[in-house]
């Protein structure tokens, strides 16, 4: 049963993010993605981890796709005659180049599968205490504590320096986008002590 | 699930350093808004240069009659002082003798940048308040990632850090080149961190576990054979977001055209801060959580042909190049190769190719070689990089080798500064460069297969010679390409005086720094 | 007994009989607004068809679905066809873990016990914000596939408006979650029963919740996506028929799960309105609550209690929209991030001290 809501999500997601590379329109493009996340937040659900698949939702699918397709929309790819497939800088590669890049690509391609197939076969270390974890919150505690809960006790106890790094990491990045992003007079005159 | 406050307090004490930082980057931030001319932008600068010197003191002041770093390491813990922030019991983040020597090495490095750029900021019109709080929250990033033994912290702090240097090379928006150096260093910056983030996941995956310590007590354990496939693809994933990180060749490409479209006083920051916490990165990562033999084996071979590539290829492209920023990236990216030799004797001794007694003297001869070069190495190439910044003026680029003609005429003292730099980049006894070559070839040399890396480091430091000296020969023997004053500064002269002490101290008088150094080689517990 | 049936077949047709009754309260939903509205305007309103015009939404019904289906020759034809789905879908979808009774209203059919709610899951709460943040697509969506400008334009402008109101939107639950200590919509209104309804303990998150819903929701006084004057209709302007009709859908049944969930988490849920006499006669919860008769009682009067208190949300969403004029809109995104977003903040601060300052007294 698992299993099978497993394996449709799975082939949803793996499917969707084909799609994103293969697609032509980025709006298709974008769309595929976002099918491939929201299959990503149901992989998550058949693991019981429910508060990561509504964060997964609720962040990647409500927040980061609406602003790339903002970003697709607002610049017109088309108009300024921008094909994904051919927008590129500098000349075209050779077919020989070109042929170079595939079987490279093929090959390291072939070996990150051929490892993952290889430990496909045996059980993993990390499944087993995984597998523990994830019964952790209802079974060990005895309190009955939920995801949400079990999340937000981790957060704010064993891993609260990085979590308050996270938020520095944050503030950086909205400094940036507001120093990038604004259009400022203040620097335009050299100032007062500038020689 | 208990809470024990009383410990996390005690966490705290240890990271004061980094909390105060973290102050003055938000003070910084807060006063931004109401800096408006240059005076108070001087201000601000020498304000955050100041608060991170005092985070240095603070540094020392904590650990310098505690640890072991001045001394022998306490037999209870070796090397680690303090281990804190324990998940599943184990620590997140270390405070031992390699942090913090590295962790000072890097606000040294913060300090010689803020002091170096006062000037420039004002010349390059990108002076607003905001760039000093941007570049003390990377020196956290950076202080915390030093420090971090759990892949979490560790990505946690990497972002921190790339994030706020990204933003910092393309601060000058208004010039093309910053652009293109910032569009290309974060894609490729993200891209890195994304391989990175695969190969933990992999490792997590393989092992389940998160902690380096635990890594190492599961590989130690022994793996299931499908879980040693999953760590090979781990290993090869990790290597390759490190060699972005650290700028090694094949995964150099960004670094030329980042260095050279940055503001100059950000590229010293990436020079010398970033890579030296990215080294410690790559240093905790492969000695501490992958030291098993089987894992050696594979990663030191890999790094092994990084280091020979990087020394190669980035010398032997430096000598074509005419612009002094790009000339010092691809130096930069030679250096790389070198401080790798210490990574690849360490890991040769623990794949077991080098029998005892000097396994253990390879170990830790590795580890101390690397952080003594990135000390040795981060006052060189920010001094290197603060001389550049002399030469840009109101209307002169400055970056071209050209520019140095005629300095000795006009600045003898400088010009014999630089000299001392050059000197120290090529590894010139009585130098702080010499040192760190002397001890990274050191490592190398107590066998394991390696020794052909000590050979071509050899060639190479005669290729490194000739473009080190065409700058000296500009300097020395060549009239003045312009007459405009050199864009001299109190603050900019402070960082250059700063770099040439350290230069020299390290290369006349080397014995505390080697204690220093020494001390951190307890690395593996 | 059936698993299959039991967690498959009769989910599903729960599901189904949901959005039915969604679907009819939409109907009337429009009704009630042409009322209200033409009440405050001193007109009439919709008369005509049926006694007191009482048959007008099944006609605006079949008005719609009889009308020509036009999609525009140089609009994105699959997008066009899959904005109002995404739309619609997420909106009911929403409405899946709001509970129109308690647990002990657990009624049986056939030997399948139906609980007064699709699911409770542990997020629930988190669940709703997550799926409508998906209703956003629909809209910018349909708006990009329209090919025009001012369905582009439109679709824009709603997706800045919803993402930015999204935060206050959230933060403003914050508050509740920390006094609760749950995030599961059920447990919620329980822990209101056990104590008192989260209005009095949080009057201010009220205010911004319910301000950030009807923003959220692109209605007036925020309706600027649809602004006649600007944008002709905004992101639906080429839409007609049946398309259409998801878009509108969509919008009622937004304002419903906002008004549901306000009732859910402020004013008690299901719970019955005693008017403070609760401690005067200790027998009046039970009595309004149906708890005297059995499941099938309790769960009548559960629906009953939630009509009503999502009817009084509903008529003040329209009261709002017939008093208000409309925002211009930098007025909206400075109210938004440089009001709601700190009021918000500054809320959860008060309520943790706040909950600081009981745990102190209690100790």
């Amino acid at each position: 049963m698992e299993f099978v809501v497993f394996a449709i999500f799975a082939a949803l997601a793996v499917l969707a993010a084909a799609g994103v590379v293969v697609a032509r329109n980025p709006v298709y493009c974008a769309v595929a993605l976002l099918v491939s996340l929201l299959s990503v937040a149901a992989l998550f659900l058949v693991l019981w981890a429910e508060f990561i698949a509504v964060v997964q939702i609720m962040v990647y699918a409500g927040g980061v796709m609406v602003l790339f397709l903002f970003v697709i929309m607002l610049v017109d790819l088309e108009q300024r005659g921008f094909d994904l497939g051919a927008g590129r800088i500098g000349p075209r590669p050779s077919a020989f180049e070109r042929g170079l890049w595939a079987v490279a690509a093929l090959a390291f391609g072939a070996l990150v599968l051929s490892l993952m197939v290889r430990s496909l076969d045996l059980p993993l270390p990390g499944a087993d205490r995984a597998a523990t974890m994830l019964q952790g919150p209802y079974a060990a505690d005895g309190r009955g504590l939920g995801n949400t809960e079990w999340i937000g006790m981790l957060l704010y106890t064993d891993w609260l320096v990085p979590f308050e790094l996270a938020s520095v990491l944050l503030l950086v990045a909205i400094i940036g986008a507001v120093v990038l992003a604004r259009r400022d007079q203040a620097d335009a005159p050299a100032g007062k002590g500038a020689a | 699930m208990t809470f024990d406050t009383a410990s996390y307090v005690r966490d705290l004490y240890w990271l004061i350093p980094e909390l105060w930082l973290t102050l003055v980057g938000f003070a910084l931030l807060a006063a931004s808004p109401y800096i408006r001319d240059g005076a108070g932008r001087r201000i601000a600068a020498w304000a955050s240069a100041a608060g991170q010197a005092v985070a240095l003191v603070l540094l020392f002041a904590l650990y310098a009659g505690v640890s072991g770093v001045f001394g022998p390491a306490t037999p209870e813990a070796p090397g680690a002082i303090y281990a804190m922030q324990f998940a599943h019991g184990r620590p997140l983040l270390l405070i031992d003798g390699f942090a913090i020597v590295l962790k000072a090495v890097v606000l040294v490095a913060g300090i010689l940048a803020t002091l170096m750029g006062i000037r420039l900021l004002e010349t390059e019109r990108i002076g607003r308040g905001e760039f000093h709080a941007v570049l003390v929250f990377a020196v956290v990033g950076a202080m915390f990632l030093i420090s971090s033994t759990d892949f979490i912290t560790i990505f946690v702090g990497l972002e921190t850090m790339s994030l706020s240097v990204y933003l910092l090379v393309g601060w000058a928006k208004d010039s093309r080149k910053s652009n293109e150096a910032a569009l290309k260093y974060f894609l490729l910056g993200a891209f890195a961190g994304g391989l990175l983030l695969y190969g933990m996941s992999l490792a997590y995956g393989a092992t389940g576990t998160t902690n380096l310590f635990g890594l190492q007590q599961a590989l130690a354990a022994g793996t299931p054979e499908s879980g040693r496939w999953l760590l090979t693809l781990a290993i090869l994933f990790m290597v390759v977001g490190c060699g972005f990180k650290i700028a090694a060749v094949p995964f150099h490409v960004w670094t030329p055209d980042a260095y050279e479209g940055a503001p100059t006083l950000v590229t010293s920051f990436m020079a010398t801060a970033v890579k030296t916490a990215a080294f410690a990165m790559a240093l905790r990562i492969f000695l501490l959580g992958f030291d098993a033999p089987a894992q050696a084996a594979q990663w030191t071979w890999l790094f092994g042909i990084l280091a020979a590539l990087s020394m190669t290829v980035g010398n032997v492209i430096a000598v074509l190049q005419d612009n002094v920023k790009r000339m010092l990236a691809y130096s930069s990216i030679a250096h790389v190769g070198y401080a790798l030799m210490g990574l690849v004797a360490a890991g040769a001794a623990l794949a077991g190719w080098i029998p005892e007694p000097q396994r253990s003297l390879a170990i830790e001869l590795g580890q101390s070689s690397v952080v003594l070069y990135m000390v040795a190495y981060a006052f060189t190439a920010a001094g290197a990089f603060a001389v550049v910044i002399l030469l840009r003026r109101e209307g002169i680029e400055g970056d071209r080798i050209d520019d140095f003609s005629g300095m000795a005429r006009r600045a003898p003292g400088t010009a014999a500064v630089m000299l001392v730099f050059l000197l120290s980049l090529a590894g010139i006894p009585a130098t702080a460069g010499f040192i760190g070559k002397w001890w990274l070839f050191a490592s190398v040399l107590q066998g394991g297969g390696y020794r052909w890396l000590a050979v071509l480091a050899a060639l190479n430091t005669a290729v490194s010679l000739y473009y080190y000296l065409r700058v000296a020969v500009r300097m020395y023997m060549e009239i003045p390409a312009d007459e405009l004053p050199y864009a001299v500064t109190p603050s900019l002269t402070a960082a250059v005086a700063l770099a040439a002490i350290g230069t020299l101290a390290i290369g006349l008088w080397p014995e505390p720094v080697l204690r220093l150094v020494s001390g951190t080689a307890q690395l593996l517990p | 007994m059936y698993p299959v049936l039991q967690y498959f077949v009769v989910p599903f047709i729960h599901g189904v009989v949901l959005t039915l009754v969604l679907l009819l309260c939409v109907a009337y939903l429009t009704f009630m607004e042409r009322k209200v509205i033409a009440f405050m305007q001193v007109r009439i309103g919709p008369n005509r068809v049926g006694p007191r015009g009482l048959l007008q939404p099944i006609a605006d019904v079949v008005k719609l679905l009889i009308k020509e289906d036009l999609t525009p020759d140089a609009a994105n034809r699959v997008i066009f066809y899959i904005a109002p789905v995404i739309a619609t879908l997420s909106t009911i979808a929403a409405f899946a873990v709001i509970p129109y009774g308690g647990p002990e209203a657990t009624v049986s059919i056939f030997g399948f016990p139906i609980r007064p709610y699709l699911a409770d899951v542990n997020v629930g709460i988190l669940y709703v914000i997550s799926i409508s943040s998906i209703g956003v697509f629909g809209i910018v969506l349909g708006g990009w596939a329209s090919n025009s400008k001012y369905p582009l334009l439109g679709g824009l402008r709603s997706a800045a408006q919803m993402i930015s109101y999204e935060v206050p939107f959230g933060l403003a639950i914050i508050g509740v979650l920390m006094v609760t200590g749950t995030a599961s919509l059920v447990e919620i209104v329980q822990w209101q029963q056990q104590h008192t309804w989260l209005f009095w303990l949080q009057p201010f998150a009220v205010v911004l919740f319910f301000i950030a819903g009807v923003a959220e929701n692109n209605r007036a006084p925020f309706d600027l996506p649809e602004a006649e004057s600007e944008l002709v209709a905004g992101f639906h302007t080429e839409y007609s028929g049946f398309k259409f009709a998801f878009f509108f859908l969509a919008e009622y049944i937004a304002m419903i799960v906002v008004s549901a969930l306000v009732v859910t988490l402020f004013f008690g849920g299901w719970l019955p309105v005693t008017f403070g006499l609760g401690h005067l006669f200790p027998k009046l919860p039970a009595l309004l609550s149906g708890a005297w008769g059995g499941p099938w009682v309790m769960l009548l009067f559960g629906m009953g209690w939630v009509f009503i208190k999502v009817f009084f949300m509903l008529y003040l969403y329209l009261w709002i929209r017939a008093t208000f004029p409309r925002y211009r809109y930098d007025q909206l995104m400075n109210i938004g991030w440089k009001f709601m977003i700190p009021a918000s903040l500054a809320w959860i601060v008060l309520t943790g001290a706040g909950i600081l300052a009981v745990q102190a007294i209690r100790s």
